[in-house]
């Protein structure tokens, strides 16, 4: 699934990007492997982090979807596999 | 004017419990102190209730029993909180225990469940632990999964009910590393539990609800079926999040119950003590101070009443409407009994005799309402985290607007069912009270409202206008930050304010002639800008009088009181 490929990485790009910004550091200090606790991201932050990616991605997350992905990798898998995001609503023109 | 339905029933409870001032009444204030003075848990009161199936209203209707309307639950809280905060949570807290299930549970478990509830049992939440205050995912007390069982181990403690409990919804650690998806719920019946490997811990001696069973319980590797978990396996700390979005609002009424007990004691010592040659209700100051405490309480009840009627109507907005009742009402409650203390002087601080040694217990009781179900901070957080994200005003004002707003806020619109299914922990629909003051407002013009009713109207408009920008920025504000907790203080407010308008627009030509008039409106809107400036009315003095000499409650929506005829007042 060469499209779900290309979409896992955009989204994982763009969670890269949020997430550093969140925290105030550069993009490439952070792993995408590693969970977003390590990154100082508490339980409610997580839900509130959810609601913002929502908006981002233009497809409805549920709240507790970085308790049950608890990885940038394994999140932009989920939606780029499972919930078939192929867009991100920014380049929707 | 007729009394709406999801009221009867609270005013049938109080037929049945009596007046409380009777030392003969089955639920008396005689008793509750001298109880309370003992630490004697209120077995016989406690009993009484049962009699009367009251438990039948803890659970849900297509589970057997009477519960419908939150609202009409929320009525019965306040008739046994202004009699007894201890008897009123020793009992209710098994609503509480219960809802879990009821939200989340088998349909298994929701039968077992109702079983329990309507025989009597009562049924605990254990959650607090020893060392844990607010930090739920920081809980200890493990539930390890063995082939078919989990085996739990460990300590809560502060229960309400521990001890006497027939079961409990138990919050547990199943994965060992913990985590939002570590901890489960799982619903524990102490009968089916090897009492060998369990034990009670003794009750926690307290300032308040001293005769309460605040106590804990201990497990030692004790084995309970795997089928015990409530909902799917990991699922504890939403669940809990979710279930405390409801209780938590029902604690308005314990504050609310006491608050009506405490100015009916300062209001019947006002009008009956004399002083510099009058009654101290003749002084204006203190008749002030009254009459304010009293449109607090109204306030407080247009708040509380439309959280509770939105679980039912806008459950996805529960996170917001919730976290505000439950900071807004018990704080302003511990104040307005701090007012009105004034009033007695040094009364206030009896124990010795009757009255005021009511007055000084429900002080006392009512002041840890704000701690419990998430304290003050705890609801502030959850407003702060959410503000920065609320979507456009623009989206969630539509052609439904109006009939979302009259569900809400109408005593008389048919409520729907609840549907915890809905309970989200972040609201993506937003707040339609803090959405809806722009067209609230317009509705008050459209209304032909006075000057001054328009001037207290724009007051929160130019407020709300001047939050927007913020709520952008608050995106960038530290966690737990002064100022994160600044805006969410102000957002209440506004969405207080909000409530007070929804209520008076969509009950005002139904309620009675004082609380239809716009001056009603007025006193709640400047009351609650007005920074500790006593308001002065002589419509709400005199309103005050005959509902403490009627015996009606003293509530935006009064219903009568079961007073006896020795409240004959000079």
């Amino acid at each position: 699934m060469p499209d779900a490929e290309t979409a896992a990485a955009e989204i994982q790009r763009i969670l890269i990007t949020e997430l550093a910004q969140r925290i105030e550091v550069e993009p490439e200090l952070i792993d995408p492997r590693q969970p977003f606790e390590r990154y100082g991201l508490d339980s409610l932050n997580a839900v509130r982090l959810a609601v913002e990616l929502e908006e981002r991605i233009g497809c409805r997350l549920p709240a507790t979807a970085l308790w049950d992905y608890p990885s940038i990798e394994s999140l932009a898998h989920h939606l780029a596999y499972d919930l078939s995001v192929r867009r991100i609503s920014d380049q929707r023109s | 004017m007729q009394l709406r339905q999801q009221y009867q029933l609270a005013e049938k409870l109080e037929r049945y419990l009596g007046d409380p001032e009777d030392p003969a009444a089955p639920v008396s204030f005689g008793a509750a102190l001298e109880m309370d003075e003992r630490e004697e848990y209120p077995i016989r009161q406690t009993a009484f209730l049962d009699n009367w199936n009251l438990c039948e209203l803890y659970v849900p209707a297509h589970c057997g029993g009477r519960l419908g309307s939150f609202e009409e639950v929320f009525a019965i809280l306040r008739v046994l909180s202004r009699r007894d905060l201890t008897l009123a949570l020793s009992h209710v807290v098994t609503f509480l225990g219960a809802l879990p299930v009821w939200i989340a549970g088998s349909d298994e478990q929701k039968r077992h469940m109702a079983e329990l509830v309507r025989a009597g049992h009562k049924v605990a939440f254990a959650l607090s632990e020893r060392m844990r205050g607010s930090d739920l995912l920081a809980n200890e007390v493990e539930a390890r999964q063995d082939g078919d069982s989990y085996v739990i181990s460990g300590e809560k403690w502060m229960v309400g009910n521990a001890t006497r409990s027939t079961a409990l919804s138990l919050f547990a650690r199943t994965r060992p590393e913990g985590g939002p998806r570590g901890f489960s719920l799982l619903f524990v019946d102490k009968r089916s539990l090897d009492p060998a490997r369990f034990r009670h811990l003794p009750k926690v001696p307290t300032v308040g609800l001293r005769g309460s069973d605040l106590s804990g319980i201990c497990f030692q590797q004790c084995r309970v079926q795997r089928d015990s978990c409530i909902g799917p396996a990991g699922s504890g700390f939403e669940l809990t999040l979710r279930t405390l979005q409801v209780t938590r609002t029902f604690c308005t009424g314990l504050s609310l119950g006491a608050a009506d007990t405490a100015l009916r004691l300062a209001a019947d010592f006002a009008i009956k003590r004399r002083l510099y040659g009058a009654n101290v209700y003749d002084i204006p100051h203190a008749r002030a101070v009254l009459a304010n405490a009293f449109i607090d309480l109204m306030i407080c009840d247009c708040v509380a009443i439309s959280a509770l009627r939105a679980l039912q109507a806008r459950p996805g907005q529960a996170s917001l409407w919730s976290a505000v009742a439950k900071y807004f009402v018990p704080t302003r409650i511990e104040s307005v009994i701090r007012d009105i203390a004034v009033v007695l002087g040094a009364r206030f601080f009896l124990r010795s005799e009757h009255a005021w040694s009511m007055f000084q217990k429900m002080a006392r009781d009512s002041a840890i309402v704000s701690v419990f179900e998430g304290s003050t901070v705890v609801q502030l957080d959850a407003l702060a985290l959410q503000l920065g994200f609320l979507p456009d005003r623009g989206k969630t004002v539509d052609d439904t607007f109006n009939d979302r707003l009259r569900t809400v806020f109408s005593l008389d619109a048919p409520i729907p069912a609840f549907d915890p299914a809905q309970l989200d922990l972040f609201s993506r629909e937003g707040d339609d009270a803090v959405s809806g003051i722009p067209f609230l407002c317009d509705h008050l013009r459209a209304a032909g409202a006075s000057e001054e009713t328009m001037n207290a109207a724009r007051r929160v408009l130019d407020q709300s206008a001047h939050l927007t920008g913020d709520l952008e920025r608050s995106r960038r504000l530290q966690p737990r930050s002064i100022a994160a907790f600044d805006l969410a203080k102000r957002y209440a407010r506004l969405h207080v304010s909000a409530c007070c308008i929804g209520f008076w627009i969509y009950n005002r030509e139904t309620l009675d002639e004082f609380l239809g008039r716009e001056k009603w409106l007025v006193n709640c809107l400047n009351r609650l800008f007005a920074e500790g400036e006593l308001i002065e009315d002589a419509r709400t003095e005199a309103e005050l009088l005959d509902r403490v000499r009627a015996g009606r409650l003293l509530s935006a929506v009064p219903f009568s009181l079961s007073c006896g005829e020795r409240n004959t007042y000079a």
